[in-house]
């Protein structure tokens, strides 16, 4: 599966007046595309201030110390606020805990809504367009490459290129004309469905009003290959404005009797028009658009779906696609050569520099100069032409330039904070030999491990050394042809984000739509209110709308129905765990509720005073839990059989300015040993996906059982689902 | 259940809000009984009145019709329901004097004798005083009860308070009356007088205490803890600084709190924690009921499994009855002995737990028991939510619904067709 996001090591603290917070203590973790990572834990646990961190929303005082973010080959931790602005809300979204204050509440809900689409528009066309200009010219030059100075050769492929760009964005604008005239017609039988519940079931509805805009809408769902406006059609619709307003003179009168027998019958022929019409295949846009532009008199509006297809598909391999495949394929396999034969030189370069960095003294100059070598060499090698970036190579340079940093600052920085710890202790002691009692504390001298230091520096080299060794491992099971089939799909949907404008009458209906979709009624009355006239669950299906219209990557949730109640609750869950199936999204999901989790979650990370301590997939967790804080959790909350007196967790959670020695949730866990409290546990391994950190697991620790409440549930859990399977 | 003591009694409560030409029916006929020692458990989701059902028993709004009873006595009443007979008798009358009107006009057509029209026209007018009569019988009826409620729900308190203060009467003045030497009667009488002032201060309501949703919004910030509980002792005209402390402790260790952090304020404490002080100045009034209105909604999970033993705690030591409101069913179904389900104002359906978790009838509980989340992936995949549409699944146009008992002790809220088909549902 393809990794979304990676959080390595990352830690973070809060200067305060009492001093530094530990909130996130070295945590790590991978987000796959189109999962749902949920992250457990109780309120202070961290997990909000990690994934404000994914975002770059951490408050002012928070500092990150250390790791990395990846997500498209880059390091988060390091990038810009403006490269940072790129991303966020537009690849990265959040949904807040508390609806109210995440809307601004002097402005409409529709501005809200529609302001980051027009925003996002333009901008995200040129970006498109900048990348698909690049990524063909990448290649251009690469088969420019194969062809040796043949200049025969190089006008053709040049040839070749422009033939592709041009035909590739026309027919992204044919087929966005036709999916913008479907999603009208689809539309417009849903409306009609509804109007016809609505009067079967004798509720009041303007049937004047409706009607005629049902007429007017049809207009706009005309499309040789959807709706044609045939006589049938023609006749339907006079047929049945003359009607809509005859039912509704009738219904003054109060007769219902015309409307069942004459206008719903009209309303359901006209549905079902649409209805099949919505159902006809889809032609094949890509191929035709490139038979229009070589033939641009062509009448092809009579001809079947399917031979269409059939006829512009061979037309297009014939005349130029297959070509241009093999064409294509030689140049990736060139550009993949050269890459594997710099990365050959690299490892070795890699293995000198590493040597390097193993000594205990390290000089400032030669350090960076032997780094700035390798990045160069690096960057060289990277094969440009992948279309999934590879994150180790795309981020090596700021990611060992920040561990150098690091390094030599701290390298600089413990002198300086001994002498200033000297000092201080020195004048309190002073003081106290005086006999007075001074009122301020020293405050410990942080000093920066060094060893540590250039152990993060060994790991970034090694982690290039691992990724390099993987790509020459795989070299033999490069496919060219493949890898070129999926540049053009690449570049196909990119060329549909080149193509897709946003004016803001679309922004609106797409806001209508939004809305709808997260199940708000009457969207276009809601459109034009304030989010005060909002009840909670509206609000927060407002502030997901918002999040979803930029169409993003990434969704985070951070308790996004604790403020709900449990219809809505559910409500919401559907609807998110929808949006994830449909649009691909990667979800991570921040709750204190366990069953909550159990219905989104793909996998779960049980997080404890800034630290992960269990993590696993979903069953793992729920049917196997390992951790007493997870046994906690499980068993202070009741579901619908618990009759015996629910185990609350004492007391509550610890300072993290102070961070205890050993595991933190020693304190509060009845089954902790002597060596809870003197030494963190490590993550210990139980299946491949499976991990947990308590010494509970360690090979010679006692055996112990999970609390009745929870294993009952587990065996009722089991029970229930064997039934099930018969 | 019939021979439990029936503690707060709510009927026909109505609790209408003006929205400029509009009226919102937060609550539309409800009643309901709760029963002394139980916990009843109030749900339905947000906006659906339960909230305002709470305050308005504990006297928050005034209520627009209906009564609450509290040991027998009405705390509460409202006024609409008579109002609308009056108006509904009035209607009636108009109407009848129209009919009455035309009747006379079509006799009288084409007569011209006088005597006989004279006739007629006594015989219309004795008959059009009678109709008047009789509205003047219902309308009089009606104005009573009106004058009546309005009496109860303005002095029910004071009421309350004399028949205290008569009950100190009683209790003091034959013992001053055999009281042997001088010094003993005066050391009485001033007990007396003491117990006589704090019994006119005495209020019904104040056997009925009130938890909040959030513990953060529902604490003065400015106030110590000790403030904080001990507000309710000093209204009530306690004035003596060791009792009030001696009480405030006794409350603080009830709910797990230690006396040390009596000095404290609100914001020193954690969430859970201050649920507890909300607890404590519920508690220390010695209320027979509360109204726990989302205890537990605004707190962590681990915290919630603190709160929740706690009342139950309290519950069994003091002998409490609650009234618990929350939208957690997982939660309500382990803590309540009976349920209520509301939705948009009105009682959808009323039965113990167990029942109604068994045998759900009304289409609402059901698409709410099924949202309920459940820690068990595999199962939670499976699961099926009911969504429910008043419009799709009542046909309310001719036969309006109420709520009637299918199954004794199980209340539905339902018109004669379904009444049918619920019974026959439960038997299956």
């Amino acid at each position: 599966m393809e990794k979304k996001l990676e959080v390595k090591n990352l830690v973070i603290s809060f200067r305060t007046d009492a001093g530094k917070v530990q909130a996130v203590r070295d945590i790590s973790f991978d987000l796959y595309k189109g999962e749902t990572l949920a992250i457990v834990g109780e309120s202070g646990s961290g997990k909000s201030v990690t994934n404000r961190a994914v975002m770059g929303i951490l408050a002012g005082n928070g500092m990150i110390e250390g790791g990395e973010i990846i997500y498209d080959g880059q390091d988060l931790v390091q990038i810009s606020e403006e490269d940072f602005h790129k991303l966020r809300g537009d690849k990265i979204a959040m949904i807040f805990q508390d609806p109210l204050s995440s809307l601004n509440p002097i402005m409409r809900v529709g501005k809200q809504l529609t302001e980051a689409m027009l925003l996002k528009g333009r901008a995200s066309q040129r970006n498109a367009r900048k990348i698909f200009n690049g990524k063909l010219k990448l290649l251009n030059a690469a088969m420019d490459e194969v062809a040796q100075g043949d200049s025969a050769k190089v006008s053709e492929n040049n040839g070749k290129c422009h033939t592709f760009d041009t035909f590739c964005i026309n027919s992204t604008k044919l087929e966005s004309k036709y999916n913008e005239i479907h999603r009208a017609a689809e539309e417009l039988q849903l409306d009609i469905d509804d109007c016809v519940f609505l009067l079967e079931k004798k509720q009041k509805v303007d049937i004047k009003a409706k009607v005629t805009a049902f007429v007017k809408r049809v207009d706009s769902t005309l499309h040789p290959d959807i709706v044609v406006k045939d006589e049938q059609l023609t006749e339907l619709l006079a047929q049945l404005s003359e009607s809509g307003n005859v039912a509704s003179a009738k219904i003054h009168e109060g007769e219902t009797g015309y409307v069942t027998e004459t206008l719903i019958p009209l309303l359901k022929q006209l549905s079902g028009i649409l209805g099949q019409a919505c159902a006809k295949d889809k032609p094949n846009y890509f191929t035709l658009g490139y038979y229009m532009m070589r033939n641009p008199e062509a009448n092809l509006d009579n001809m079947p779906i399917e031979e269409l297809t059939e006829m512009t598909r061979k037309y297009l391999d014939e005349e130029f696609m297959l070509g241009f495949i093999d064409d294509g394929a030689q140049g990736l396999q060139y550009s993949h050569n050269k890459s594997i034969a710099l990365k050959k030189e690299l490892l070795t370069a890699t293995d000198e520099v590493l040597e390097y960095f193993r000594n205990e003294q390290l000089d400032k100059k030669v350090a960076y100069d032997k780094v700035n070598a390798i990045a160069k060499q690096e960057e060289a090698a990277i094969d440009r032409l992948e279309v999934i970036k590879n994150s180790v190579e795309y981020t090596f340079r700021s990611s060992i330039h920040s561990a150098l940093k690091k390094y030599f600052a701290g390298l600089a920085k413990n002198p300086k904070e001994e002498r200033r710890f000297e000092r201080q202790t020195a004048k309190r002691e002073a003081l106290i030999a005086k006999g007075k009692t001074p009122d301020w504390k020293v405050v410990p001298a942080a000093l920066f491990d060094l060893e540590l230091g250039r152990k993060n520096i060994r790991a970034v080299l090694h982690s290039l050394r691992a990724s390099i060794r993987k790509d020459l491992d795989s070299d033999s099971a490069y496919d060219a042809k493949a890898k070129m089939v999926n540049l053009i799909d690449y570049l196909k949907e990119q060329a549909s984000a080149v193509v897709y404008k946003v004016t803001p009458k679309m922004a609106k209906a797409k806001a209508l739509k939004l809305l709808e979709e997260v199940g708000i009624p009457e969207p276009a009355i809601r459109y034009r209110q304030y989010p005060f006239e909002f009840s909670g669950g509206m609000r927060q299906r407002i502030v997901i709308a918002i999040a979803l219209a930029a169409n993003p990557d990434i969704l985070i949730c951070d308790e996004p129905t604790t403020a709900l109640d449990v219809t809505i609750q559910a409500q919401i869950l559907e609807l998110i765990n929808r949006i994830k199936a449909e649009r691909h999204l990667s979800v991570i999901f921040i709750t204190h509720n366990l069953g909550v989790v159990a219905n989104m979650a793909d996998r779960i990370a049980v997080m404890y005073a800034g630290k992960i301590v269990e993590y696993g997939t979903a069953d793992d967790v729920f049917y196997d839990p390992r951790h007493p804080y997870t046994w906690a959790l499980l068993s202070s909350m009741p579901d619908l059989e618990t009759k015996e007196k629910l185990e609350a967790i004492p007391g509550t959670p610890p300072n993290m300015i102070f961070p205890p020695k050993g595991d933190a949730f020693a304190a509060r866990n009845k089954f902790a040993m002597e060596i809870d409290f003197e030494e963190q546990p490590p993550m210990f391994k139980i299946s491949d996906t499976h991990y947990a950190a308590t010494w509970l697991l360690h090979p010679n620790a006692p055996k112990v059982e999970p609390p009745k409440i929870v294993t009952d549930r587990i065996e009722r859990m089991k029970k229930k689902e064997a039934e099930s399977n018969g | 259940m019939a021979e439990k003591e029936v503690l707060l009694s709510v009927q026909h409560l109505e609790q209408f809000f003006k929205m400029g030409k509009q009226q919102l029916k937060a609550v539309n006929d409800v009643s309901f009984d709760i029963y002394k020692g139980e916990v009843f458990g109030l749900v339905g989701e947000s906006g659906c009145g339960k909230t305002t059902t709470g305050r308005s028993i504990i006297r928050l709004y005034d209520i627009t019709g209906g009564s609450v009873y509290f040991r027998g006595q009405r705390i509460c009443a409202g006024t609409r329901r008579y109002k609308e007979a009056i108006k509904v008798a009035r209607d009636k009358l108009k109407a009848q004097v129209k009919e009455l009107n035309t009747e006379k006009a079509k006799e009288t057509e084409g007569i011209t004798d006088e005597s006989v029209l004279k006739q007629i026209e006594e015989k219309y007018a004795a008959a059009i005083k009678e109709k008047e009569a009789e509205f003047k019988a219902v309308a009089d009826e009606q104005s009573e009860e009106i004058r009546k409620a309005k009496f109860d729900h303005k002095n029910c308190n004071r009421e309350y308070a004399k028949a205290q203060q008569k009950r100190v009467d009683d209790e003091y003045l034959p013992k001053i009356e055999r009281a042997g030497t001088q010094e003993e009667k005066d050391a009485l009488t001033a007990e007396y007088r003491n117990a006589r002032k704090l019994a006119g201060k005495d209020r019904i309501t104040n056997k009925i205490q009130m938890i909040f949703q959030d513990p953060i919004a529902s604490l003065d910030p400015r106030m110590t803890v000790r403030e904080i509980i001990a507000e309710g002792l000093v209204i009530r005209g306690i004035k003596d600084k060791e009792k009030i402390n001696e009480m405030v402790f006794k409350v603080l260790d009830l709910v797990g709190l230690v006396p040390e952090h009596a000095n404290r304020y609100p914001h020193e404490f954690s969430g859970g924690q201050r649920q507890r002080i909300g607890i404590a100045r519920a508690i220390i009034l010695e209320p027979e009921l509360i109204i726990a209105d989302e205890p537990i909604s605004a707190l962590d999970v681990s915290i919630q499994a603190q709160v929740i033993n706690l009342l139950n705690e309290l519950r069994n030591r003091l002998g409490l009855t609650i009234l618990f409101i929350a939208h957690d069913l997982s939660v309500v179904k382990y803590f309540s002995d009976r349920i209520a389900v509301m939705y948009f104002g009105n009682l959808v359906e009323l039965t113990t737990s167990d029942e109604l978790f068994a045998h759900p009838l009304h289409p609402y509980t059901k698409s709410l028991l099924s949202a309920i989340p459940v820690p068990d992936p595999h199962y939670e995949k499976q699961r099926k939510r009911i969504t429910y549409n008043p419009i799709a699944s009542h046909d309310y146009s001719v036969d309006k619904p109420s709520l009637r008992e299918v199954k004794p002790g199980h209340y539905v809220h339902c018109n004669d067709e379904e009444f049918v088909r619920y019974q026959e549902e439960l038997k299956e």
